[in-house]
């Protein structure tokens, strides 16, 4: 099990603000982090805490989800000093009912302070208005891991909307889970599909009886232009410890083979009721999977315009995540001279260390003495 | 025959050959690692020999030439980097990024390795053992392979048992 929402760890950053009292700050006032490269912004109005203001201290939260929360903390130098020019800001997503609108709105978030070259704050205050740039420290890799929870929160959401059901999505995800949901988002998108057979095909039990040869022999019926199709049959899948049905779909082994033929065919000959077990397997790892009932979207429900926004920046999220890969491997070449470079990248010849010299623990020497021997 | 395509729900690692157009910034090679990015999120999986290779290398030139160059030296801080931040991205079943040769991997390559012994004797397949330890590095992890080098990977595919898993393939070419 890998832990999914990496989000629950809060991404704090330091900001230098103009001036402000903390009088300025009431409830009138939205917190916003604003995203300019992805026109995105997160925030709003904001709910003050005061209860500290006596000592100089001020915090004020805006809600960006249900779970997930903006808070802004100014402190003044001094009690008598109440003007502000350090503020600490915090994302905080806190553990609950994890809805996957939540969690892929979360996730957006995170991925776009690691990778934006440029992240504002604004402060929006009655009859005034302060910026501040700010900077979070997300490494690649936790980029990577807050994009893919974003994707697999968005194909929960599309299986969501298909299904008309809200799931929970736990707080750790197992590769199966992980698969189910790429299987059903698939089979709601896309209908037909193809899908890896990872596990080197199946077996079919037939009986040893006429029977069985009767059944043997409508699998080698099914099977046309090296593809197995077995019949329609109601599909379901289990998501988040719920049943979903994908309707009557059928799986069609592309270039199908049924290992040792002749061997089954003569077992099923011996007529005496025994089990037979016949393997079949896709030579090149493929699976068909077709569902023509299952669930889909509907056609006119759309997302809310900022969660819309949000699922739009994709293309460009994954431009400069690219990006930043693609230079990673360059600069390890960078600044070096074509000849430099082509030292550095070229290859081990294996087969010269450890090939080219037969291994029967002889020598050079002795093996053109055995050549020698032969002609006396 | 164990040869497959890639399907975009199976993780890839690179071969060396592949890695090295990627570090050269090969256009239509950052395309396709764009393209799978763009799937998964992440980059294509690395392999030990290949880590071990890319690494060697700079050792070998800083080693002939009685010590490192400023460019040499930054080049090999930057690989070094870019393989310690490659072990924390899990790939497909794997925690790390970073795939080793394990005792999987090394039954696959022997079982191949001994079928491709004559091909392994020719100078001109001299890359061939190597591409032998990635395909069965990537089979023993359940990933496919990104290779430019179709002729030797298909080679190996075929060499495999109806037992093994199905080499999977995306042919990038530089």
């Amino acid at each position: 099990m890998n832990t999914v929402l990496n989000i629950e760890q809060p991404l704090v950053a330091e900001a230098v603000l103009p001036p402000i009292s903390l009088e300025q700050l009431s409830s009138e006032t939205s917190v916003e982090i604003v995203f300019p490269e992805f026109g995105c912004t997160f925030g709003g109005p904001v709910t003050v805490n005061g209860s500290r203001a006596d000592s100089g201290h001020l915090t004020a939260t805006a809600r960006i989800t249900g779970n997930c929360e903006l808070v802004l903390e100014v402190a003044s130098e001094g009690p008598e000093e109440m003007s502000c020019t350090a503020a600490t800001i915090e994302i905080i997503y806190y553990p609950g009912e994890r809805r996957a609108i939540d969690v892929f709105v979360a996730s957006t978030l995170y991925a776009l302070l690691g990778l934006s070259e440029k992240v504002a704050l604004h402060l929006r205050m009655p009859r005034r208005e302060v910026s501040a740039s700010l900077s979070f420290d997300v490494s690649l890799p936790a980029i990577s891991g807050f994009l893919q929870t974003r994707q697999l929160a968005y194909k929960v959401m599309v299986i969501e909307r298909a299904v008309g059901h809200r799931f929970v999505m736990p707080e750790c995800r197992s590769a199966e889970e992980i698969a189910t949901i790429w299987f059903v988002y698939e089979a709601v998108i896309h209908r037909s599909f193809l899908w890896p057979d990872n596990h080197g095909g199946g077996v079919l039990i037939l009986p040893a009886s006429k029977e069985g040869l009767s059944e043997l022999n409508e699998l080698l019926r099914l099977r046309e232009n090296g593809n197995l199709t077995f019949p329609p049959q109601p599909t379901n899948r289990v998501l988040f410890g719920e049943p979903l049905s994908l309707g009557i779909g059928t799986v069609t082994v592309l270039d199908a083979s049924m290992e040792r033929l002749d061997e089954v065919r003569a077992e099923i000959d011996r007529d005496d009721g025994h089990d037979v077990e016949v393997h079949i397997r896709s030579l090149t790892g493929q699976l068909r999977y077709d569902f023509p009932e299952s669930p889909q979207m509907p056609p006119d429900e759309r997302c809310d315009s900022n969660t819309q926004a949000l699922i739009d920046i994709e293309p460009q999220l994954d431009a400069v995540l690219a990006e930043r890969y693609n230079g990673l491997a360059a600069a390890t070449l960078t600044g070096l001279t074509e000849e430099e470079k082509a030292q550095v990248t070229a290859r081990l010849d294996w087969g010269s260390s450890f090939l080219a010299e037969p291994t029967h623990g002889d020598n050079v020497l002795w093996r053109l003495a055995r050549r020698f021997l032969r002609f006396l | 025959m164990a040869i497959g395509p890639a399907l975009p729900q199976i993780p890839l690692v690179l071969d060396t050959d592949v890695f090295t157009a990627w570090r050269y910034r090969s256009e239509s090679t950052e395309r396709k690692v764009s393209e799978y990015e763009a799937t998964h999120k992440r980059p294509p999986a690395l392999i030990s020999t290949t880590v071990f290779e890319a690494l060697r290398s700079y050792e070998r030139t800083i080693f002939e030439r009685g010590g490192a160059d400023k460019d040499t030296e930054r080049g090999r801080a930057e690989a070094r980097r870019l393989i310690e931040l490659y072990e924390s991205i899990p790939s497909g079943p794997s925690t790390s990024g970073i795939l080793s040769f394990d005792k999987h991997a090394a039954d696959i390559a022997a079982y191949v390795a001994g079928r491709l012994h004559k091909h392994l004797l020719r100078k001109k397949n001299r890359n061939l053992l190597g591409d032998i330890f990635i395909a069965a590095t990537a089979l023993a992890h359940h990933h496919g392979v990104a290779t430019g080098n179709q002729r030797d990977f298909e080679l190996i595919g075929n060499s495999l048992s109806t037992s093994h898993p199905v080499l999977r393939l995306a042919i990038w070419k530089p």
